[in-house]
């Protein structure tokens, strides 16, 4: 007597089959289908409407991605955000327009910042919610203006200026920062460094805030903060605000502080974090250049806006003096070029302009290589080096003049 | 084990007992070299696992000049050390829950208070609240409440001769009265 | 003509399932895994699903899907300080089904830990850790390996919880191994050989990762290996023990000869089925091909499919990178571990060390306490037993949350405010209480009826209940600070930058 299965199981097994087919293919389809490519495929749509010759073939498609392993971040947001680059989406919506305040933009180019780096947000992300930051366990969202208008939802503070400030720190003012260039004349004006230690000096009577931007929200005390907003940003308006309210017993004085200059000063308080890792590259203000005297500041600064600027700007000074132009050269291997006519028909017979477009010597293996000129660029010298030629004659002529008529 | 025996050629069953000739206390003796040299073996394979070095923060550290700390209590986040500074005598109580390795609170009283614990009279600014079991200990560190087995531990502390700053050493304890006069 | 190419190379590569000779079936035995490891036949009794509701088998293809996935996250991950973290979110977000893989391995983990502790109960509550009288089998023994797997497996999670290097990790390693570090005069020694330093840092990392990557998949692969191999040797599921019981009122026949198989030779006795007379006939078993395998099969496409349909809706969460400085409130061990932690609020020597030691060893010790024979395979034994059951349950009940509400509304240092030993508050606390309130009741039921087993099946309820109260409260009940909330309060907000 054989036996044989149920149907029934085998039924059984037909569904776990078909469930594990649907699962599957759930997954696969789940994960097929991201956000991005509608973006994406929009913007195709967006540059053929607004610049009819770019070629849509190719537009960036895929995963977008920015890592800077000198800030230790990556970036995916040029994934959706496909205009942040291009000039002439002002006028489009987000995700696909040009990024405003060009200037600033121009000088923070994408490839070495990044994004998250001034906005905040998760850069690891790809989807929408995600990218954003404000989830769960994030600690730094986007600083948007919708973050910004849960403080005050008719004139948002530009949260991201905190961001700004982490490495701007220690300048007094910069451009494109309002609220936080506030804040820091307060700090200025208000006697903050009476009591609280900051940038370096200060006094003991209230904590050292040198690093309260790192202070963690575990750290502070929000039973008397009677708000909805349990954030250390808030935190910090309220203190400010009215300080023995939030911290009962304070003797920080109530200063008056109206709304938007409290979320200023709040901001620049968040900004003040631990910025020993910043590589020296991303700190404004840092030259890598040997020490100069005043004096040797001074001359530099003539010898690049003077008349000269062209032969320092060439490298010609690296070896010739010109000192028609007042052009100090730091080695002084070539002669100076104020004399360069009478120099150039002496030792090769040749006007300055044949002896440039044809050199020898030296010369020539330096304007092949190192200083390479074009001919515009040549007859621009020439040019120069005839009117220091001039200066110079004049000079001696007005010299001996005076000299003649002495005593 | 299977039962079956090999007579010896003396005829003497080993089911009474180890076998007492000669080959067999070399086969014993055999044995317990072979285990011998196998413990032998072993134990550089254990032993490499206990770290001779650590990359760990040092234990002995300077935290500042002792004039640049406020009065009453400073919280050390880095080392988890809360610094206490009265006029010219500073003493430091570590920030590590003696519970579970959870870092404690400081809870401050508004005014000041005479305590006395253990027959030890001090002035407490507040008392020591660990967030993680609700243990909690007084201004001197002492446990009273929660699952705290023992109190917070007090470090060594002294000026440092190279530069004049104050230097914690976290792996020497010191007594609760212990103060250092600057 | 190509389908009857493909059809002829599958007929050749599968002639093991359908033998044409006498000859032909024993080299498939013998050549094919599976017809190896099931026996010829099975019985009926051991293939309901009421006898076991397959959960050894659900445990063993969830851990096949732990190594499938973990071998494949090995790939992804990153065991460094630095790295650790971005490489979990990389795989969040940047690796194509990084999500999936991760949630299916997350959740596979939870649920393995979970079918552990049912399959023990399913054990336990039928009887199968005994030995037999018809035959004497070793499933004495085999209940000790399965503790020691139960002890392996909430290692390999422990050792994972850390891997992701987030705050849930970084802390639930702090607090457990913390607990371990309450054993008395060799804790910190055995904490700092975990962490391989002081503090938790690369090395601790490195350690647990090689721990759960390597070295204990393969010890637990082992002895997994060992714990099915026993059953087979001991003749199949325990309730075939009925069957042998039934068998012996039958017309004993001639007896099989048979050998005695081991693992490298070394073999005590000789198999049970060599001894026992012949126990499965046609009435009362079937043919392993295809009835078990079909139905292991069954089992095996239902778990999978269930395991990728939870990661299709559970999430696996990732919080703030770990921060030594900053402890979250509340931190918890992992939930497994939270009934412990609750206890060791109240004590860490007693709750951290002495209780889990006395649980692990009393399992461990329960098939050699309790010598009796009758009701093998029948849950709860028999109708006493079920009485038995529910009155340890109840009692587990009421003594677990009398014990909660002591520590709740009267901790033991309010009460005693003077007294300062620690050993004395070590010893006079609620898991005390709870621990000497259980084995009374041990021996109460002892007294009175008379049986070990009823005794154990009261114990062993109690127990359960009251893991599963300590662990409920743990995990819910407990806010932050670790102050008491119930399900319908409402935990304070918790703060965040902005």
């Amino acid at each position: 007597m054989m036996k044989k299965i149920s149907q029934r199981e085998i039924l059984w097994v037909l569904f776990a089959a078909v469930a594990i087919l649907a699962v599957g293919i759930a997954a696969i389809v789940y994960d097929t289908a991201p956000e991005w490519k509608y973006y994406q495929s929009e913007f195709g749509a967006i540059i053929a409407e607004n610049f009819a010759d770019v070629d849509p073939a190719t537009l960036p498609s895929g995963v977008q991605q920015v890592w800077i392993e000198k800030l230790d971040r990556v970036d995916r947001c040029t994934t959706c955000h496909l205009g942040v680059t291009w000039r002439g989406l002002e006028d489009v919506e987000q995700p696909w327009t040009t990024h405003p305040m060009q200037e600033i933009f121009d000088n923070h180019p994408i490839e070495d910042f990044g994004c998250t780096v001034c906005h905040g947000g998760q850069g690891f992300a790809l989807a929408e919610y995600d990218a954003h930051g404000f989830v769960k366990h994030w600690e730094e969202p986007l600083l948007s203006d919708i973050a910004g208008s849960e403080y005050d939802p008719r004139n948002p503070p530009p949260l991201y200026e905190t961001q700004c400030n982490f490495c701007h720190r220690y300048e007094r003012a910069t451009d494109g920062m309002p609220y936080i260039n506030q804040a820091k004349e307060f700090v200025r004006t208000k006697g903050c460094k009476i009591c609280h230690v900051i940038n370096g000096d200060g006094g003991k009577l209230g904590p050292d805030l040198t690093r309260e931007g790192d202070k963690h929200a575990e750290g502070f005390d929000f039973s008397n903060l009677v708000s909805d907003q349990v954030t250390v940003f808030n935190w910090h308006i309220k203190h400010f605000q009215s300080p023995p309210t939030i911290v009962p017993g304070s003797i920080m004085p109530e200063m008056n502080f109206q709304s938007h200059e409290a979320q200023a000063l709040a901001m620049l308080v968040m900004s003040w974090r631990d910025d020993e890792d910043l590589p020296r590259a991303y700190l404004p203000g840092v030259e890598l250049k040997d020490e100069m005297t005043p004096e040797e500041i001074a001359r530099d600064r003539r010898m690049r806006e003077g008349d000269g600027a062209f032969f320092v700007e060439h490298n010609c000074f690296v070896c010739h003096s010109i000192k028609a132009y007042d052009i100090q050269s730091p080695t002084n291997k070539g002669p100076d070029l104020s004399l360069a006519p009478d120099d150039v028909r002496a030792r090769f017979n040749k006007t300055v302009e044949e002896f440039l477009f044809d050199p020898t010597g030296t010369m020539k293996i330096i304007l092949e290589s190192q200083i390479v000129l074009s001919d515009e660029e040549k007859w621009q010298a020439v040019e120069k080096i005839m009117k220091a030629y001039d200066i110079v004659k004049n000079r001696a002529v007005e010299a001996e003049a005076t000299a003649a008529s002495g005593p | 084990m299977a039962s079956n025996t090999i007579q010896n050629e003396t005829g003497v069953s080993s089911e009474t007992g180890a076998d007492p000739t000669r080959r067999g206390f070399l086969g014993r003796l055999t044995a317990a070299a072979a285990a011998a040299g196998a413990l032998v073996a072993g134990w550089p394979l254990l032993r490499s696992l206990v770290p001779n070095v650590l990359y760990e923060p040092p234990k002995k550290f300077r935290i500042g000049a002792p004039e640049s700390f406020q009065e009453g209590v400073t919280f050390l986040e880095e080392h988890r050390i809360f610094l206490f500074r009265d006029s010219s005598n500073y003493h430091a109580i570590s920030g590590i829950c003696t519970h579970l390795g959870c870092t404690v609170k400081f809870s401050p009283f508004t005014l000041p208070q005479e305590e006395t614990v253990r027959e030890f009279t001090y002035r407490a600014l507040g008392e020591f609240h660990c967030p993680c079991h609700g243990s909690k200990f007084r201004g001197e560190g002492t446990n009273y409440a929660g699952p705290a087995p023992r109190p917070l531990k007090c470090f060594h502390l002294e000026v440092s001769r190279a530069t004049g700053e104050l230097m914690v050493d976290v792996a020497t304890e010191v007594s609760r009265d212990f103060r250092l006069v600057v | 003509m190509i389908l009857s190419k493909i059809t002829g190379v599958w007929e050749k590569l599968t002639w093991s399932w359908r033998p044409e000779s006498n000859r032909e079936a024993g080299s498939g035995i013998v050549a094919n895994f599976l017809l190896h490891w099931f026996p010829n036949r099975i019985s009926l009794r051991s293939l309901a699903f009421p006898a076991s509701f397959y959960l050894g088998t659900i445990t063993f293809v969830v851990f096949l899907v732990l190594t499938v996935t973990g071998v494949v996250l090995m790939f992804l991950y990153v065991p460094s300080v630095e790295r650790a973290y971005w490489s979990i979110k990389d795989l969040d977000h940047a690796v194509s089904f990084g999500w999936l893989l991760r949630r299916l391995h997350r959740i596979s983990a939870h649920l393995m830990v979970a079918l552990v502790f049912l399959h023990m109960f399913r054990v336990f509550l039928t009887g199968s850790y005994k030995a037999g009288e018809v035959a004497k089998s070793a499933r004495p023994f085999n209940w000790v390996l399965g503790v020691t797997l139960l002890v392996l497996t909430l290692l390999l999670s422990f050792t994972g919880y850390l891997l992701p290097w987030d705050q849930l990790a970084f802390w639930a390693i702090t607090v457990g191994t913390n607990i371990a570090a309450a054993v008395p005069y060799v804790g910190e020694t055995i904490r700092q050989f975990l962490l391989g330093g002081t503090i938790i840092g690369q090395p601790t990392l490195i350690r647990f990762y090689v721990l759960h990557c390597a070295l204990l998949p393969l010890v637990l692969f082992a002895i997994a290996a060992w714990h099915m191999w026993r059953i087979r040797k001991d003749g199949g599921l325990a309730i075939v023990e009925q069957d042998r019981k039934e068998a012996l009122t039958r017309e004993p026949s001639v007896p099989k000869k048979s050998k005695t198989y081991s693992v490298l030779g070394i073999a005590s006795g000789t198999t049970v089925q060599v001894n026992d007379p012949t126990t499965l006939n046609e009435d009362n078993s079937v043919p392993s091909t295809p009835f078990l395998t079909v139905r292991i099969l069954l089992i095996t496409l239902l778990t999978v499919a269930v395991s990728i349909g939870l990661s299709l809706v559970v999430h696996a969460p990732l919080e703030a990178a770990a921060n030594p400085e900053v402890t979250p409130n509340p931190a918890k061990a992992p939930w497994y571990f939270l009934g412990l932690q609750e206890m060791v609020g109240y004590s860490a020597l007693m709750g951290g060390v002495i209780v889990p030691t006395i649980v692990i060893l009393g399992l461990m010790l329960i098939p050699f306490l309790d010598r009796e024979q009758k009701g093998i395979g029948y849950w709860f034994t028999d109708g006493p037993g079920r009485k038995w059951g529910v009155f340890g349950f109840v009692y587990g009940l009421v003594t677990t949350c009398g014990c909660l509400a002591l520590a709740l509304l009267a901790p033991m240092r309010s009460i005693f405010p003077t007294i300062e030993s620690q050993v004395f508050f070590d010893l006079v606390n609620p898991a005390t209480f709870l621990l000497l309130l259980f084995a009374g009741m041990y021996f109460v039921v002892l007294k009175k009826t008379a049986s070990t087993r009823y005794a154990a099946i009261a114990t062993f309820c109690a127990f359960i209940i009251a893991f599963v109260i300590l662990t409920y409260t743990g995990t819910a009940l407990r806010g932050p600070n670790w102050d008491f909330f119930w399900p319908w309060q409402a935990w304070p907000i918790h703060p965040t930058a902005l």
